[in-house]
Formats: C-alpha cells, sequence, structure tokens
C-alpha cells in the first residue's frame, strides 16, 4: 500500500527563477499564503517555519533539500493542531522545471510539482494539506502572473 | 483587464472518474488537467492562455487563428 500524498501540478508564466523566489521569499510568500509568515533562509539543514498572523507557530521542520531553482524539499510537521502533529513528520518536495510554450503565448512557462508525502498513518495531515495547497498554489500563480492574488483569506 | 477579487473568486472542481481498465487514458488525463486548468486560470485572469508545448499541432492551430 502507498503512503499518504498529495500531488498537484501547475504551470505559472514565470521563470523558474522568479518562481524559486516567490517559494523562498518571506515578504512573497505572505502576499499569497493567507498572510502566513515563513523563517527560513532556505539552505539545506537549516530550520524552517511557518508562522499564523498571530504569531503561533503552524508548522516547523527543517530544509532538507535546497538547489535553487530546480528543488526544494522541506521536512515539515504541522505544530498547532494537535491530532495533525500526532501524524508526525512529512516531506514536502517542489520541483521546478521549464515548461517550453510558444512565443504567441507569452514565452516559457514554469511546471512546478508539489508532492507532499507523510509516513504511516498520516491520513488527517494529508487532507488537511489537500484542502490548503490548491488555494497556496492558485494564489501564487495569480500573483506572479497578474501582480494580485485570487483570495485574501 | 480585471484582477481578480476574493469576493468573486469561484472554486472549480474537476471530477473524472470511472476509467475501468483504462489505465492509459488515466496516465494521460493526469499529465493534461493540470495544463488544461492551468492555461484556463491565465486565459480568464490575464485574457491569456498558456500553450504546452506537447501538443504542437492545437499551438500552431492556436497561434494561427490568434493572428
Amino acid at each position: 500500500m502507498s503512503k499518504p500524498s498529495f500531488v498537484y501540478v501547475t504551470y505559472i508564466r514565470t521563470t523558474p527563477e522568479e518562481l524559486w523566489a516567490a517559494l523562498t521569499d518571506p515578504r512573497t510568500i505572505r502576499r499569497y499564503w493567507f498572510g502566513m509568515s515563513a523563517e527560513s533562509d532556505f539552505k539545506a539543514g537549516s530550520p524552517w517555519r511557518l508562522k499564523l498572523d498571530d504569531g503561533r507557530v503552524a508548522d516547523a521542520g527543517e530544509i532538507l533539500e535546497a538547489d535553487p531553482p530546480r528543488r526544494l524539499v522541506i521536512r515539515w510537521r504541522n505544530e498547532f493542531r494537535p491530532e495533525l502533529k500526532a501524524e508526525g513528520y512529512s516531506r514536502c518536495t517542489m520541483q521546478i522545471e521549464m515548461a517550453d510554450y510558444y512565443p504567441d503565448f507569452g514565452g516559457k512557462a514554469a511546471k512546478l510539482t508539489i508532492r507532499h508525502e507523510i509516513e504511516g498513518e498520516g491520513g488527517k495531515f494529508i487532507e488537511a494539506v489537500s484542502g490548503g495547497w490548491p488555494k497556496v498554489l492558485s494564489n501564487l500563480k495569480s500573483l506572479l502572473e497578474t501582480g494580485d492574488v485570487a483570495f485574501k483569506e | 483587464m480585471t484582477r481578480p477579487h476574493s469576493s468573486v473568486s469561484p472554486r472549480l472542481t474537476v471530477v473524472h472518474n470511472e476509467f475501468g481498465d483504462g489505465r492509459k487514458i488515466f496516465g494521460l488525463v493526469s499529465k493534461g488537467w493540470p495544463a488544461a486548468l492551468s492555461s484556463l486560470k491565465s486565459y480568464l485572469e490575464t485574457g491569456c492562455g498558456l500553450q504546452p508545448s506537447w501538443d504542437e499541432e492545437a499551438a500552431k492551430r492556436a497561434a494561427a487563428e490568434a493572428q
């Protein structure tokens, strides 16, 4: 039986470099991640935290791999919902690839693949991120393509 | 171009199932839907969709129509 996982693929009209910057710059993250603050230098081995508006730590872990602008892997555990924290650490892989488009359609675009998986019985955690990622990534795509997000809350 | 607003942003859910033994089709649509839905979102928000390079013929047709 395969372990619980979530996979989402989206194509964004931007460059891999700009997409990497948006995924690792705390000020940009705050704009599309519903006010969440990221704390990390996004280098392999560094700690990583996502904080709620009120300062509580929502998620925490460490950067396992950082290969700009292609691949970011985070060891990730929810910290503020006991039933999710109990499921332990997950692994989130963000993969950026070039997707070539025809010049008439704005030149190049980047393909972003988010894969979030957890060992054991992590069904509740994966269910939670399955609800969150589509909103976050929808906002990220809107922000990079239009300069504004789709959802404010 | 109209910018998206939280009050009017709809949520689209696509369910594609009942493949039966059609595992090949399942693999193909799993690649196709993310590209198509990404393009749809770009089109609605910017007026310009995305044309993935894997469908070269469709891209040529679309480029010809756009001229």
